[in-house]
């Protein structure tokens, strides 16, 4: 900007503060997502990727990697809670399509479907949803193998039923193979806590520099002007 | 679309469902004596717009057997609940099997609803036998024949976590759970026996400590949030 005669001011630098600030906000919303679903099952870390030219374009220079490591797994001893040991996801039916998800906590609706915990069927590898042909009469009875291979015991005729696989894939879609399903475990999320407040620190400095940027820049704009006003 | 606003509504929403399954733990904990009670569980769940979700789940595994001796105790070795009526008519279903007489002699559960569909215990008797497929014998003087009275039945629901749980340790079928089955040759009955409820006291101790590191670490974000806010605010200083 051309104040008066042969004085330029750099008007950008007051933009580039701003930009900042809301780019560390944005940064603390990830930050934020992540320390509240610390504790929520098959939640997976989202790691904050920055591109260059952050300067210019500010919060949309700002972008989200999920973290596909294995969480902690945690015995629950209940036979319909199911993690996976290994990356993958488990498919469910939406009336929006199918979606991906790593929270294996299922149940069994009267009809002998397995759901999800939000009543969505959980799909098996032949693409239909798992169904119960008779729903057992205790959930101990239901085993899952290391492959995903659901079993329910038929206490009256003394023998084991198959009643389908899980389905098992990628997060492209692709059908993952080695696979390890573990029966009466369910996984928390792969945030660890004091990570996350370690990174909150640089993104509060980070946001009170550029707030200290943006007021010495105020500061000399209004001098400036004073001074010009005065002569 | 990044606001502070937003992020502070996400961390009051984490903070009241953390606080939420505090009341449900509690729940657990102060029904650890009562008998037949099953465990709920409070699961929270992530839905695709980030906000937390919470659904109530009871866990049917079978509680740990006590020997009480007394005649009229009896527990289920298994699946099932005993379908009871309430004085107004009302069916429901328990696992409680504390039973007592009331003064109309009938088998009652403890807060007056009648088991099954009625039956009569004569106020004098030597013996009361109860098989274990519910079937209640009396022996009324000593060498006496044995005297069948009734049968107590026991009932299955496809999906018990479907049933509605009212008061006094009782549930209620739904559309979700299903209609009752009666179940016919089963050796499910243990007399003199009680069922304990199955909350795992230690897993409780373990969720409150979860849930209290969420909600406080919740609590800081927003005070950290609010740093910002006031240094946004005052932007000119």
């Amino acid at each position: 900007m051309r104040l008066f005669g042969g004085i330029y001011f750099n008007e950008n630098g007051l933009s580039n503060s701003v930009r900042a600030m809301h780019l560390q906000t944005a940064m603390l919303d990830n930050i934020n997502c992540n320390i509240t679903n610390f504790g929520k099952v098959g939640y997976q870390r989202k790691a904050p990727v920055l591109s260059s030219f952050a300067e210019l374009i500010g919060v949309h220079a700002l972008s989200e990697v999920a973290d596909e490591s294995v969480g902690r797994l945690r015995q629950s001893r209940k036979p319909l809670d199911i993690a996976l040991a290994t990356e993958g996801y488990f498919q469910y039916m939406t009336p929006n399509g199918i979606k991906l998800t790593r929270d294996g906590r299922f149940k069994i609706d009267k009809n002998g479907y397995l759901l999800t915990l939000d009543n969505f069927k959980v799909l098996s590898a032949t693409g239909q949803p798992i169904k119960f042909d008779k729903v057992p009469e205790k959930l101990e009875d239901i085993k899952v193998d290391k492959d995903g291979t659901l079993t329910a015991f038929d206490s009256k005729e003394k023998k084991f039923n198959n009643v389908g696989q899980l389905s098992v894939v990628s997060s492209d879609g692709s059908i993952t193979k080695d696979i390890n399903v573990k029966q009466g475990f369910t996984e928390d999320s792969n945030v660890t806590m004091h990570t996350e407040f370690f990174n909150l620190v640089p993104v509060r400095r980070n946001f009170e520099a550029n707030r200290q940027l943006y007021i010495i820049q105020n500061d000399e704009l209004s001098k400036t002007i004073q001074e010009l006003g005065r002569a | 679309m990044t606001t502070l606003q937003g992020i502070i509504s996400r961390s009051v929403d984490n903070a009241n469902k953390q606080f939420e399954t505090l009341g449900y733990v509690t729940t657990n904990v102060s029904n650890y004596n009562t008998v037949g009670y099953k465990a709920q569980r409070f699961e929270n769940y992530l839905m695709e717009n980030g906000r937390l979700e919470g659904t109530l789940r009871t866990d049917y595994q079978n509680g740990v057997f006590f020997a009480t001796k007394k005649p009229l105790d009896v527990a289920i070795d298994g699946a099932g609940f005993f379908p009871v009526i309430r004085k107004d008519g009302l069916v429901s279903y328990t696992r409680d099997g504390s039973f007592t007489v009331n003064s109309e002699g009938y088998l009652v559960t403890n807060d007056n609803c009648i088991v099954g569909d009625g039956i009569k215990i004569p106020p004098q008797y030597d013996k009361l036998k109860i098989a274990s497929n519910g079937t209640v014998t009396v022996i009324s003087a000593r060498d006496a024949e044995p005297e069948v009275l009734g049968k107590i039945p026991v009932v299955i629901f496809n999906n018990p976590e479907g049933l509605k749980s009212i008061e006094g340790n009782k549930l209620i079928a739904t559309n979700d759970s299903g209609n009752p089955t009666l179940v016919k040759d089963h050796e499910r009955i243990k007399q003199g026996n009680l069922e304990r409820s199955n909350v795992n006291i230690f897993g409780c101790v373990d969720e409150v400590l979860r849930l209290n590191a969420s909600l406080i670490s919740s609590v800081r974000l927003v005070k950290i949030v609010d740093e910002f806010y006031r240094q946004s605010i005052n932007l000119r200083q």
